[in-house]
């Protein structure tokens, strides 16, 4: 779909609205929901007051009050800058300990995997991070905001912090341990959506994109050194157009999605090559990345169809379709038994978590690097519907 | 004068135009979008105590606004004043001279018209405002595959009631 055109056209449209100042009625409007509470609390107290006592309900005012709109919405502002962290480390008691893996092989184990929900929960302020280790039981760690926790929450390669994007009037940086505490704002005006704060491998710097400004001024690719006193950025001289970054491992490739589906970059920015075989009107388009291989050989991703689907969101998508190798474009076969693909991710050693789901059940597969599958692992029902954002050895 | 009052006339005048904005597509109409804006005004006025440090003014009145928007459409039921007939479509040249576009508005005011306040809510939501599926599905207390599927339907409806519209932005549909 064209969506540029109907972005402008709806902002043509938008322009026909003549502004006015509101002020005065909004007051006026504010003073009056404030009365109708003040006599929807009276009338209940009357009430309470006429059951206890057996008054006559002729005692009521005539004319009762309006009741609070159903429409009044209950929403609650998302936690302060300043807020305190409500630190929660704790097993979670509602799910089964898993089963001792079946393991086929003992080169290669499990990472610590991390969890936040899949989905929105409606009328959810804010969401769990939890993280698993097959063989222990899920542990419940930091809250996060909802939309953040979902869309940009990234947890550092060392598993001890976890940084994400507060939307708000200045959508801010924040980083926190993972289990909630010492939270600290660390950049105001960071991208909630594009490019969503990425850990380089040593787990003390992240990659960054400054929020546009109103008056369009270039958005800057930044690297912050989250362990600096004067939180010291490394700014890019680079500005590509892309989105969705990940680091690898060996530190020496960035990838992100471009007009090209997935391009590598060195960790300056500058452009290293594009993965081939992807394109907006050939046989395969990808706008989400989800994880690559520690010398950046590999990628897994969510490829589609672009004449049969549209994922075309620009918020983060961590599902993955398809392992690709970086150089020839070709896909990776997995060992998935026949079982629907749903996420990969690279371990520091080579080897990948393959995620899969068959039956509402998902499992878990350990693939070393040539594709063989080491082990696997059902994952705890707790975690079904929660989506893995990253690993942590 | 009360500071904290201060800091809500500076908040009201600085955003009502933006607020006005999209209270317009959301309605297609100045005096019911001002209406609504009002209205939510009036609300983060009413808890502004707990908003003006917290940065989010901006996000609860149009959450509130959005919510509004959908409720007060179902207790009234009758179509917004703004008309849903759609213009004939010009013949001939198709240039983008001024003519053409304001044809082109009108197109798109009425088409939005037909379309059910959710619907153009998410719409509102996703391509004027940029807000992500996630986004869209947290203001509006639904899930992302409720925001996927309305999202379609919209498009769809649109492509329906104009097809000079789907015509020019190639409206696909969404399939997931």
């Amino acid at each position: 779909m064209n969506d540029q055109r109907l972005r402008l056209d709806l902002a043509d449209l938008a322009e026909e609205v003549t502004p006015v100042d509101l002020r005065d009625r909004a007051l006026r409007t504010s003073r009056r929901i404030g009365t109708q509470r003040a006599v929807a609390t009276s009338a209940a107290v009357v009430l309470m007051l006429a059951a206890a006592t057996g008054t006559a309900f002729a005692i009521l005012p005539g004319r009762g009050a309006d009741p609070l709109p159903a429409t009044t919405p209950s929403i609650t502002a998302s936690p302060s800058p300043s807020a305190s962290p409500t630190p929660s480390v704790s097993t979670d008691p509602s799910t089964p300990s898993s089963g001792a893996p079946a393991s086929l092989g003992d080169t290669a184990t499990f990472d610590r995997l991390f969890y936040v929900p899949e989905d929105v929960t409606p009328g959810a302020q804010s969401v769990r991070l939890r993280s698993w280790r097959p063989g222990d039981d899920p542990t419940r760690l930091a809250s996060l905001p909802q939309v953040p926790a979902l869309t940009s929450a990234s947890v550092s390669p060392d598993g001890q912090r976890v940084a994400w994007v507060e939307d708000g009037d200045q959508p801010t940086l924040y980083v926190a341990n993972v289990d909630g505490s010492g939270r600290k704002p660390m950049v105001v005006g960071a991208d909630r959506a594009c490019v969503t704060p990425t850990w380089s491998p040593d787990s003390r710097h992240l990659l960054f994109r400054e929020s546009a400004d109103d008056t369009g001024v270039p958005r800057r690719y930044g690297v912050l050194d989250t362990r600096s006193a004067k939180k010291t950025v490394h700014w890019w001289t680079a500005e590509p157009e892309a989105c969705h970054a990940l680091w690898s491992a060996d530190g020496n490739t960035i990838a992100m999605n471009t007009s090209a589906g997935v391009t590598l970059f060195d960790p300056d920015g500058k452009r290293k090559r594009d993965v081939p075989g992807l394109s907006h009107n050939g046989n395969w388009w990808s706008g989400h990345i989800a994880s690559i291989a520690p010398n950046g050989s590999r990628i897994a991703l969510y490829r589609f169809h672009p004449q049969e689907e549209d994922q075309r969101d620009v918020a983060r998508f961590l599902r993955a379709s398809a392992v690709l190798d970086t150089r020839t474009g070709k896909a990776v076969s997995l060992p998935l038994g026949g079982r629907e693909l749903r996420q990969v991710f690279f371990q520091a050693d080579g080897s990948m978590v393959v995620r899969v789901r068959s039956g509402g059940h998902s499992t878990l597969i350990l693939v070393d690097e040539d594709g063989t599958k080491i082990s696997e692992e059902a994952e705890p029902s707790s975690l079904t519907n929660m989506q893995i954002i990253g690993t942590a050895g | 004068m009360d500071p904290l009052l201060n800091e809500f006339d500076s908040f009201v005048r600085t955003r009502t135009p933006a607020l006005l904005r999209s209270a317009y597509l959301l309605t297609g109409d100045q005096h019911l979008a001002e209406d609504l804006v009002q209205s939510a005004l009036a609300r983060t006025h009413r808890s502004w105590n707990r908003l003006h440090h917290s940065g989010n003014a901006e996000a609860y009145t149009r959450k509130t606004m959005y919510h509004l928007q959908v409720s007060w459409w179902r207790r009234r039921r009758v179509p917004e004043s703004m008309t849903g007939d759609l213009p004939e479509p010009r013949g001939g040249d198709s240039g983008p001279d001024h003519a053409s576009q304001t044809t082109l508005r009108l197109t798109l005011r009425a088409a939005l018209a037909k379309l059910s306040p959710k619907q153009r809510a998410v719409l509102v939501l996703r391509y004027f405002e940029d807000r992500t599926e996630v986004e869209v599905a947290e203001l509006l207390g639904v899930t992302v595959g409720t925001v996927k599927s309305q999202t379609s339907k919209a498009l769809a409806k649109l492509r329906s009631v104009a097809p000079e519209l789907a015509e020019l932005y190639v409206l696909e549909g969404s399939a997931r």
